[in-house]
């Protein structure tokens, strides 16, 4: 092996969270370290977890349990298609890193990892990304920042969450929205209903939680660069759980003839946050630590997060915002 | 490629901090403007320490007596604690003295860099990676 | 779950007491209490209300109000925003100390401005509990979770035992919420209250000191007592107590998402070239 080889082996098994490590050899610290100031440090893998038999906890209905807290690893949602690349108009320090050293596309179908627009829908997506960074026009806002929810698939990548389950339901607390996915088999909305959170009806397979979305508005985008789908979109789910309870693969399927030439696939992958965890993690996690009687363990709960006024504070800086009169008449 | 034994460890150091905090929430640059710096002070008539933005509101006069209620945008409460801002060091009715960046908005808003309590006490309170630092004035 | 014999006697005495007091909590005010049920038909409508696997009251499903409390919580004859009602006030009036009353009288004068709700902001607590919107209620063994169609937001009760923060760096929206079972009776002790909600849209309104005991029982199956008793000593002379009463929505409803708070940005997206 040459030095230029070995030197760059060695950077990508330096770089390697442990946790990957951990696939060749033993985990000896969990992923995640805790960075300055809160948060957890990003991942570039994306772990391989296969559909099959679920063979862990379950629910007193038979469901898997996978309650609890959890986050993606990779990154928030500034860039769909390059995640730790940055948002339009930033330089991250990971920008300037060969593109194989970041994580790789959420994307993951076509192999190039761009979603296959239709021509129109392109120009649409570049003309938004190129004015994210100024923007003077109120529709080059990103609809997050207004505190609008943050939909699908961007919920699953912004700040962490809390899954809670029930009989016949699933149900995602985000910071922004909430997603109940129902699992009676009824049908879908009216089909003119149109949601932030679309609507959601799934069920178990195995380890692997099947969605079928539809009534999306396609107004949520799917971050900072611009990346979309319509209000046609259907979108089929997998939440693939790990065996181990600690990890799941989102992996979707999103199909919108009037803005892609094809279907395409993302996947996303995330881990859940425990007591076990180091403190300082909790950022991404958004779970803190309950006020116990004495004595009692330590458990973790989910603040409030209400983002709910449209003029501020979250994105009170932002053209077009704020408003103060009032919206509705009813 | 050569690299010289500091640059691999600098590359898997950049590569290994992929930090929450490097490319979190924050996009500084979509709202505030770091061409138009600003400095305030008046008296804080509300304060949310909230997640991911805290905000701080205050009464600022004008030259010409009338007041405006600003709103300025700071990090998230475990950070501002980190930096030796706590709710108890902002109250309502007390004074404040921010220096910032104005929103691209125009409006009465901005992007706190620096904020100098009613003890005297200066904190540095920027948190978004992509906001100018202090050695930028 | 089956309960044993000793249980079944057990659990029907103190529910014949407690099915007892909350018909009479559930009478309007100002008229005379409803007769006390008798033991046995209290025992036989206890034994029909949902429960969880736990025994407790299972109160999960979609409620709705149909009382007129969002209108205005004090007794009011017909007017252009409101129909008449007789209030859900203990007593009648809200107790408001002077300078509160004053203020509590310009919300009122600037209501169709001023209003929260118009807003579509978090209408808070005990607002979102009567607000003439469903909102439903997912249980399990340590919480409950409120998810409310206006705003859809979220409220969580914890009856794990765990205490309120010991310190918050700003209030909530919808308060921190704990709860713990008399009998078949939730009681939520809520507290740290953002003070931007109103009461109601005649503008009685409440501070950050605002704190809230909740008591949420069955009156049937399909039926929710819902007390809540507000202390808030900024605003209030003394606690006082608020009854309305919760129907369980029709077989099939499901919540609809309504954020309307991004009406106003809504036709901005998704992105259209050379827009």
């Amino acid at each position: 092996m040459t030095m230029r080889r070995f030197r760059l082996l060695l950077i990508a098994t330096v770089a390697l969270p442990a946790s990957v490590a951990a696939a060749q050899t033993s985990p000896n610290s969990p992923p995640g370290a805790p960075a300055p100031g809160g948060g957890m440090a990003w991942s570039r893998e994306v772990p391989k977890i296969a559909s099959g038999p679920w063979k862990g906890k379950r629910l007193a209905d038979g469901q898997p349990d996978v309650a609890g807290h959890w986050s993606n690893t990779i990154s928030n949602h500034s860039n769909f298609t390059d995640p730790q690349g940055g948002a339009p108009g930033e330089t991250p320090r990971t920008a300037s890193l060969p593109r194989e050293q970041r994580a790789p596309s959420r994307v993951s179908d076509p192999p190039d990892g761009q979603i296959p627009y239709l021509p129109a829908a392109r120009a649409a997506q570049q003309d938004f990304a190129r004015n994210f960074a100024n923007p003077t026009k109120p529709q080059y806002v990103e609809p997050l920042a207004r505190c609008a929810p943050a939909g699908v698939p961007k919920s699953l990548y912004w700040h962490g969450y809390e899954i809670r389950q029930y009989p016949g339901y699933v149900i995602f607390l985000f910071n922004s929205g909430t997603r109940i996915v129902r699992l009676d088999g009824k049908p879908h909305l009216p089909a003119n209903i149109k949601l932030w959170n679309a609507d959601s009806r799934g069920h178990w397979e195995g380890n692997t939680l099947v969605v079928d979305v539809s009534n999306n508005n396609g107004k949520a985008l799917f971050g900072r660069t611009g990346d979309f789908a319509s209000e046609n979109v259907h979108i089929v789910e997998r939440y693939i759980f790990d065996n181990d309870g600690k990890r799941y693969n989102y992996v979707a399927r999103f199909e919108d003839p009037t803005v892609y030439a094809r279907p395409w696939t993302a996947t996303i992958p995330a881990r859940r946050y425990t007591e076990a965890d180091p403190p300082g993690q909790e950022w991404h996690y958004e779970a803190l630590v309950a006020n116990q009687p004495p004595g009692k363990p330590v458990i973790h709960e989910r603040m409030e997060r209400i983002c709910v006024e449209n003029n501020g504070p979250f994105g009170g800086g932002a053209v077009g915002v704020p408003l103060t009169e009032p919206i509705i008449d009813r | 490629m050569r690299l010289s034994r500091f640059g691999i460890i600098v590359a898997a150091a950049a590569v290994g901090s992929l930090a929450g905090i490097a490319s979190a929430h924050h996009s500084f640059s979509a709202e505030f403007d770091s061409s138009k710096p600003i400095v305030v002070d008046g008296e804080i008539t509300k304060v949310r320490l909230v997640n991911p933005h805290s905000w701080i509101y205050l009464d600022v006069k004008n030259k010409d007596g009338s007041v405006t209620n600003w709103g300025f945008e700071f990090a998230t409460p475990s950070s501002l604690r980190d930096k030796g801002l706590g709710k108890e060091d902002v109250l309502p009715g007390t004074h404040i003295r921010i220096e910032g960046y104005r929103a691209k908005n125009g409006g009465p808003f901005g992007y706190s860099r620096l904020a100098t309590l009613a003890n005297g006490r200066v904190v540095q309170t920027g948190g978004a990676p992509d906001a100018p630092t202090a050695a930028k004035r | 779950m089956r309960l044993s014999p000793r249980h079944k006697r057990a659990g029907g005495a103190l529910l014949a007491g407690l099915t007892a007091s909350v018909l009479l909590g559930a009478a309007a005010p100002g008229q005379a209490p409803a007769a006390p049920a008798k033991a046995s038909a209290a025992r036989a409508a206890s034994s029909q209300i949902p429960r969880l696997p736990n025994g407790k009251p299972d109160f999960s499903g979609i409620w709705e109000t149909l009382s007129e409390a969002d209108y205005d919580l004090e007794p009011h004859s017909g007017r252009r925003d409101a129909p008449p009602s007789a209030g859900v006030v203990e007593n009648g009036q809200i107790p408001y100390l002077p300078k509160a009353l004053a203020q509590k009288q310009r919300n009122f004068a600037a209501r169709a401005k001023d209003d929260p709700r118009l807003k579509c902001w978090t209408l808070g607590v005990p607002r979102s509990v009567y607000y003439p919107a469903p909102f439903q209620i997912f249980q399990r063994d340590r919480d409950l979770t409120l998810v409310h169609q206006f705003g859809h937001q979220v409220r969580t009760i914890h009856t794990n035992g765990t205490l309120h923060p010991k310190s918050v760096e700003s209030n909530f929206w919808l308060g921190d919420s704990r709860g713990h079972w008399e009998g078949d009776t939730l009681v939520v002790d809520v507290t740290d209250l953002y003070d931007e909600t109103w009461l109601d849209r005649a503008g009685n309104y409440h501070s950050e000191a605002l704190h809230v005991v909740e008591r949420w029982s069955f009156i049937d199956r399909n039926t929710i007592s819902y007390t809540a008793t507000l202390d808030d000593k900024q605003v209030f002379s003394r606690p006082w107590t608020i009854h309305v009463v919760l129907n369980r929505r029709e077989k099939g409803f499901e919540l609809i998402e309504d954020y309307c708070f991004t009406l106003p940005y809504d036709d901005y997206y998704p992105p259209k070239e050379g827009k």
